[in-house]
């Protein structure tokens, strides 16, 4: 058993990306209540945007700014015929939007610049960015961590967006624009009784949301690879379990959830071969991804408002 | 309560679609069909300014359905509604609300994971910290948010609500939810306030201090239209009572006059013969 893999995984690029995701769908459902099934979507666009932008000899920022704007584009297409509609079809059109951008991006069409389903390699876009490394490109070691030094800056960079996406929870959620969402949350009808242009609304929460998704892509993609099987719809509910696990509608619960996941994911990963000596290598992340899912289920059974959450506030019973 | 001092209404025909002196709202030909059904069809409909106008009828008689109509929920199939001059056609619900009238609902919407005092505070117009933008920076919105709040606590001090401040809406009995909604609407400083079934659901103690806030409304100059059941509250608080039933208004007049019409004790006989409606009449 490697406690130090534990460690590891908790300050990798990995996790800061995920809880840039999961920060991201907070505000779309934490807040606004809405049912966003497809966020691996936005964090696949984020990732494009980025990448293609990069590789094509555009700058970094360009690259950011590509990405948001996608991120913006999708979330537009994607509430413009929904949001008017009860929650539910906003869900449907997600979970197919995020799979048609998976597919678009693995077909050979746009080979020239998505790779297709090989995807797009990391020393094709990742330079620009570590050249502005100011560590010594070689392994470097901090106590029981030890990363490349272009991860090191990967993780320094991916952690400050964390920090600065929760500080943008924190205060548009104590904002008069936050109490409108949760306002949102709790009736429409009622809201809209007061005057307040519900679609609006939502769809800021979406495009906001969506943008800290294709965000938490663009640091996913400097930590791997832009990689279109790697964003699956199970890729979507990583992100959900990351939220509820850490309590929706808080200001510290993705962050928290995304730490837990990927904590809890290794560990398995690595109590598995110890327990199950035949255990297939193979056959050992199939299961650790089970394990993921019952954890899942005991968590909305004994604790559905996750582990920060107020249960008064949002539980998933209420 | 109503007739006392100078009453415009004695000198009103008791008729349907009958003019007001100065009206606040004004509907025409209002028409909305589900289907083969037409729930409402409202030749002419006026409510007076700065009166208490109460809107009875049988159950499924298209009160509900007229109200949502008014108020931007649903949009009739013909005919529109005018409010204070500006036309009802093609309004969203927020832009009715907007407009200065507010309405309530039969099955109260209190937002109940939210606190006492934010369902109050999102009632509030003009709050610039509600464009994301502006949000980010607090001094831009701070001291408005201060203004509200104090505006928040007058009224919840008036609604008996001023000590549940910090609790969850939700955790609030059904008659106090009631009265949130209400002390919620008028957050928006409404110039006609709707209220659909006020007292449904609420206990005989709460009744006689919402029936107070409402005359209350009234001297403060607000004008409110309310659908009701119950007689006894009709006849106590409004100073002219519209009557619908099949969809159609079928009379109108002060409530004395209107529950002695014949028309009117039809249209409620059949599924309402327990109604204190008979009882009273002398």
């Amino acid at each position: 058993m490697d406690f130090n893999d534990i460690l590891q995984i908790i300050f990798s690029p990995t996790t800061a990306a995920f809880a840039l995701a999961a920060i991201g769908l907070n505000f779309h459902y934490g807040l606004t209540g809405l049912l966003n099934m497809g966020h691996a979507g936005f964090m696949l666009i984020g990732m494009y945007g980025y990448a293609i932008t990069v590789a094509q000899g555009g700058s970094i920022w360009l690259g950011i700014l590509v990405s948001f704007i996608g991120a913006v584009v999708f979330a537009l297409l994607l509430g413009w015929p929904t949001l008017r509609l009860r929650g539910d079809y906003l869900a449907i059109v997600t979970i197919a939007a995020a799979e048609m951008v998976r597919l678009v991006g693995r077909s050979q069409w746009l080979k020239e610049w998505t790779g297709g389903n090989t995807g797009i390699r990391g020393n094709e876009f990742k330079a620009p960015f570590e050249d502005l490394s100011p560590f010594e490109p070689k392994v470097i070691e901090l106590g029981p961590l030890s990363f490349h030094g272009s991860t090191w800056w990967l993780i320094i960079v991916g952690w400050l967006a964390v920090a600065l996406a929760a500080g943008l929870f924190w205060r548009l959620n104590k904002s008069p624009w936050g109490r409108v969402l949760k306002g949102v949350r709790e009736d429409e009808d009622a809201v809209r009784s007061l005057g307040k242009s519900v679609y609006s609304f939502k769809m800021q929460a979406l495009i906001v949301g969506g943008v800290l998704g294709a965000a938490g892509g663009v640091v996913w993609a400097h930590g791997n690879a832009v990689q279109p099987d790697s964003m699956g719809r199970v890729t979507t509910f990583w992100i959900w379990t990351m939220l509820l696990l850490g309590g929706a509608a808080t200001v510290l619960g993705p962050i928290l959830g995304s730490v837990l996941f990927w904590a809890m994911f290794v560990f398995i990963k690595q109590l598995a071969p110890l327990l199950l000596p035949s255990l297939p290598t193979q056959q050992v992340e199939p299961l650790a991804l089970a394990f993921v899912g019952l954890g899942l289920i005991l968590l909305i059974v004994f604790r559905p408002q996750g582990i920060l959450g107020d249960k008064r506030e949002v539980s998933l019973d209420a | 309560m109503p007739d006392q001092q100078n009453n415009v209404f004695t000198d009103i025909k008791a008729v349907p679609g009958v003019a007001k002196p100065d009206a606040i709202l004004v509907a025409d030909g209002i028409v909305r069909q589900f289907g083969g059904l037409t729930a409402v069809d409202v030749k002419h409909f006026e409510a007076q300014r700065h009166a208490i106008t109460a809107l009875i009828g049988p159950n499924g008689a298209g009160k509900s359905t007229f109200f949502n109509l008014l108020t931007g929920f649903d949009q009739a199939n013909e005919g529109t509604g005018v409010f204070n001059g500006k036309v009802l056609k093609g309004m969203s619900s927020a832009n009715v609300a907007r407009a200065g009238m507010v309405r309530t609902f039969q099955l109260t919407k209190a937002l109940n994971r939210m606190s006492v005092m934010d369902n109050m505070c999102l009632g509030a117009q003009d709050q610039s910290g509600e464009n994301m933008v502006k949000a980010m920076i607090a001094p831009l919105w701070r001291k408005r948010e201060k203004d509200i709040t104090a505006q928040a606590e007058v009224l919840l001090d008036r609604f008996k609500l001023l000590d549940k401040q910090d609790d969850f809406a939700g955790s609030l009995s059904g008659g106090q939810r009631k009265l949130l909604e209400m002390a919620r609407a008028l957050m928006t400083k409404p110039e006609m306030i709707m209220l659909d079934e006020p007292m449904a659901g609420v206990n005989p103690a709460l009744t006689e201090s919402l029936l107070e806030h409402i005359v209350e409304l009234k001297n403060e100059g607000v004008t409110v239209l309310f659908v009701e059941h119950d007689m006894h509250m009709v006849r106590r608080i409004s100073d002219w009572v519209v009557v619908m039933a099949e969809g159609k208004i079928i009379a109108e007049g002060e409530p004395n006059t209107v529950m002695n019409n014949q028309a009117v004790q039809d249209a409620y006989l059949g599924s309402h013969h327990d109604t204190n409606l008979f009882e009273e009449r002398t």
